[in-house]
């Protein structure tokens, strides 16, 4: 537990479900994060797994349909960022999903999409999700790779 | 989206003027590809120099279209940013294309395959 809150900054944003939003929510996640002393590749797996978490509530959660709030709260801790995402959509069944088994060599079974939670598994270091209440919350964590407690 | 083609020889150079491949544009980014493909471009290097983002949607346009190709031809790609390879290597993508410092050795090797 955090012992000092004054070291945590947080901002929420609030987007429509609509994909041409997404990209300024990846933008503005992209901008934020760089002011904290992450590396450009963490940066980039945090912007790409908050646009795949808002991607899946637009398009799954909300089955594409605009006019509902997808929301992003990002919180800025001294050693790592904490991203929630949520929707008041249908719910996943889970982070569960089965990664496509692919050889580099058979080009005809390559799996054309279904990589979004495999994306964010991989890229983040803690996913939770759950539904309460109508709501579906993820929560994802990248810590910064020059934090010295860290456990490998 | 802007997508810049140029001819060279029997390769086509594809390069997105970006500087994002994502959800709301891997739609018409895949149909773009779709159309070059079907009017007998067999080769075709995309020049990534200009993107800075692709998610799992702009992955999969690209995915289809090599598959699109077949095994007749390649689609292979070059100029790739460090950040953007970086999502090629968490999908493991980075071992089904041929990915190139520059166009001009991406060029080369399709040149001569």
């Amino acid at each position: 537990m955090d012992s000092s809150r004054a070291d945590i900054r947080t901002i929420h944003l609030s987007t429509d479900s609509r994909l041409e939003n997404v990209a300024l929510v990846g933008l503005a996640v992209r901008g934020i994060v760089s002011g904290a002393s992450f590396t450009e590749v963490e940066i980039h797996h945090v912007e790409v797994s908050v646009v795949e978490a808002v991607n899946n509530a637009v398009l799954h959660a909300y089955r594409g349909e605009p006019g509902h709030a997808v929301e992003v709260t990002l919180s800025l801790h001294p050693d790592r960022v904490e991203c929630v995402i949520s929707d008041t959509g249908a719910p996943m069944k889970g982070l569960k999903e089965d990664e496509p088994d692919e050889d580099p060599a058979d080009r005809r079974n390559l799996a054309e999409g279904g990589r979004g939670l495999a994306i964010i598994r991989a890229a983040m270091d803690e996913v939770v999700y759950g539904s309460q209440g109508g709501r579906n919350v993820m929560k994802m964590t990248k810590y910064k790779s020059d934090r010295k407690d860290r456990v490998l | 989206m802007i997508m810049e083609e140029t001819k060279i020889g029997t390769v086509l150079c594809v390069k997105p003027q970006g500087p994002r491949i994502d959800a709301s544009v891997a739609s018409d980014f895949k149909g773009r590809m779709v159309d070059w493909i079907n009017q007998g471009n067999q080769r075709i290097v995309l020049d990534l120099a200009e993107v800075d983002f692709i998610d799992s949607s702009g992955l999969g346009a690209i995915v289809s279209s090599l598959k699109a190709i077949g095994s007749d031809g390649d689609l292979v790609i070059c100029n790739i940013r460090e950040t953007v390879m970086s999502l090629f290597q968490l999908t493991r993508m980075h071992r089904v294309f041929q990915i190139f410092q520059s166009r001009q050795e991406a060029l080369k090797a399709l040149s001569v395959s």
